[in-house]
């Protein structure tokens, strides 16, 4: 489903709208400038290249985007200070804990402002503190005017970080439950 | 993303090393073998080369290459001599007389006639001694290599004798004269001698060189003498490439360095293509993530040829380094001299490496274009 989302995948049938795109109607050019523009990944495995160092990492998406290498790591860098990562920004994912990357991976698929976020099992790999801490910072971007956040997961924790929860099984929604979302609640 | 594509390519130092040098030793063995087959060839033709006065030799119309004489005529010279826009001509003896030394080692010799009185085709290069000496009875100027195959391990000197086919002669010069085909030693002496050396036969007159006169160029002069005389004449450099065609044609030195060139560019291309193409695999994750990002297929793609590009061009270099160095310290060595480094190979060499390296990113490319960026969501 999120391959479909972000327009990795094409769907089989009806129609599929995402930002007010008909990803049908997309050619495969448009969907790739609108999944670079628009779209913020988090995978469960991290997906950082080894090669690069932690603010390099997070300035791909702005350097896939025409940003200058220079500038786009001056805003990755200002983004590894939010997440918390002011003194590791020189480290390889290797010399990194799962947390550590995992809070990366996030500052990458958010340092170009995308509209959308899309996560695969953001908290799978983290202790219950670092996936909070995690999902807290997914839904600061999510309540900012104009943006959203999805999540497939497993983790029950994360339940209480979302606004629109939709129960799937066999890869049928079988439920949606809405509810206010935490920050709002807080 | 050219500095993600270095990254990723230079980061597993032991891969990168391993299609650096798979290329570099691609590289070495392709200029090595052709420097080595441009060396041995050229030598068919040195003798040829060093007699530096003479633009037009002139032999029998069977005569193919150096080695190969058929005498001429005494007449011969005058007749050649007698071709309009002939500047000068002098006759030249090639013969293979066995040399014998004091101690009893021999060994057979290419030893050049040169016209008694002009001394033209003595050896320009000497060592030791002087090529104006030859006018002394009986002297004899015999090459540094030649010299050191009589006289192991011994010190140069003037002054020893030798025996050519029961006739002492004394060494009164050492040249550096090329190498010959056969690498035997190259002695030079005047014609009248010379003859003697070889010993009896009723012509001996192996060559004729020729001089055009002021506007007439060694072609013109070649055309004339042959129209005139029916003998063969040709230019210096025709005769020289004369002996390499022959050599090429009727030996199997092309083939077996045609082989072992094939077999360094097959192994090159499969050693590098392979591990390149492995390179590729470990990083299909990486790949499948910056596809899914939004990174455009032709920018991978360029990813990939910069970094196949990279590795080529520092192997390229590499391997062209290990080259010069192989020449450099070969090209002083008696036994290797004359070996070239043709900017030929190089060129031929950097066409066969692009070819290793487009191979070797084709097939990352492809498995790279076919890779799903929805692969990312699979554990």
């Amino acid at each position: 489903m999120l391959s479909v989302v972000a327009g990795l995948l094409d769907h089989d049938e009806g129609s599929l709208h995402v930002l007010d795109s008909d990803m049908g109607a997309l050619s495969n050019a448009e969907r790739l400038r609108f999944r670079r523009q628009n779209i913020g990944f988090l995978f469960q495995q991290y997906n950082l290249l080894p090669a690069l160092n932690a603010v390099e990492n997070v300035a791909v998406p702005l350097i896939a985007n025409g940003i200058p290498r220079k500038a786009a790591e001056e805003r990755a860098a200002a983004l590894l200070e939010t997440v918390g990562l002011a003194s590791r920004m020189m480290a390889l994912p290797s010399e990194l804990s799962g947390g550590q990357q995992q809070r990366v991976a996030l500052a990458r698929a958010l340092v170009h402002d995308p509209k959308l976020v899309i996560c695969d099992e953001p908290t799978a790999a983290l202790d219950h503190k670092t996936g909070d801490a995690v999902m807290a910072l997914l839904a600061q971007h999510a309540l900012s005017p104009d943006r959203a956040v999805v999540v497939v997961t497993h983790d029950t924790r994360v339940l209480e970080f979302g606004d629109r929860i939709a129960y799937m099984d066999d890869g049928r929604i079988t439920q949606i439950e809405e509810r206010p979302a935490v920050a709002e609640v807080s | 993303m050219r500095f993600i594509a270095l990254r990723m390519l230079t980061a597993d130092r032991s891969k990168y090393l391993g299609l650096v040098f798979a290329i570099a030793f691609c590289t070495f063995l392709l200029q090595n073998q052709s420097s080595i087959f441009a060396g041995i060839l050229r030598r068919t033709g040195n003798q040829i080369s060093d007699v530096t006065e003479a633009s037009v030799w002139v032999m029998d119309p069977k005569t193919e290459y150096f080695e190969q004489t058929k005498a001429l005529k005494d007449t011969d010279l005058l007749r050649v001599r007698g071709v309009a826009g002939v500047a000068w001509a002098v006759r030249l003896f090639k013969g293979n007389p066995i040399a014998k030394t004091e101690s009893g080692k021999y060994a057979a010799t290419t030893m050049i006639g040169i016209d008694d009185d002009t001394l033209v085709g003595a050896p320009r290069k000497m060592l030791l001694g002087r090529w104006e000496d030859l006018q002394k009875p009986d002297g004899v100027i015999v090459d540094r290599a030649g010299y050191q195959l009589l006289y192991p391990g011994e010190p140069e000197r003037l002054g020893r004798t030798i025996e050519l086919n029961d006739h002492r002669v004394t060494i009164v010069g050492i040249s550096d004269a090329a190498a010959s085909f056969l690498s035997l030693p190259i002695m030079h002496a005047r014609y009248s001698e010379a003859v003697q050396f070889q010993g009896q036969e009723r012509k001996q007159l192996s060559y004729v060189l020729a001089q055009p006169s002021a506007g007439i160029t060694p072609e013109q002069l070649s055309s004339r003498i042959e129209n005139a005389t029916g003998l063969r004449a040709r230019t210096t450099d025709q005769f020289r490439w004369d002996c390499i065609r022959y050599y090429l044609k009727n030996t199997g030195i092309p083939v077996n360095f045609g082989i072992t060139i094939f077999i360094a560019l097959v192994v090159g291309t499969v050693v590098a293509g392979q591990t390149f193409y492995l390179f590729t695999i470990d990083n299909l994750r990486q790949f499948g993530t910056l596809k899914a990002i939004g990174v455009a297929d032709r920018t991978l793609v360029g990813m990939i040829l910069l970094q196949a590009l990279n590795a080529g061009a520092i192997g390229f270099a590499i391997g062209t380094g290990m080259e010069v160095t192989f020449v450099e310290i070969f090209l002083h060595k008696i036994a290797t001299r004359g070996l070239i480094l043709l900017w030929q190979s190089v060129a031929i060499a950097a066409a066969c490496i692009v070819f290793v390296v487009l191979i070797a990113s084709w097939l990352s490319i492809r498995r790279v274009l076919k890779l799903e960026a929805a692969t990312v969501f699979r554990s």
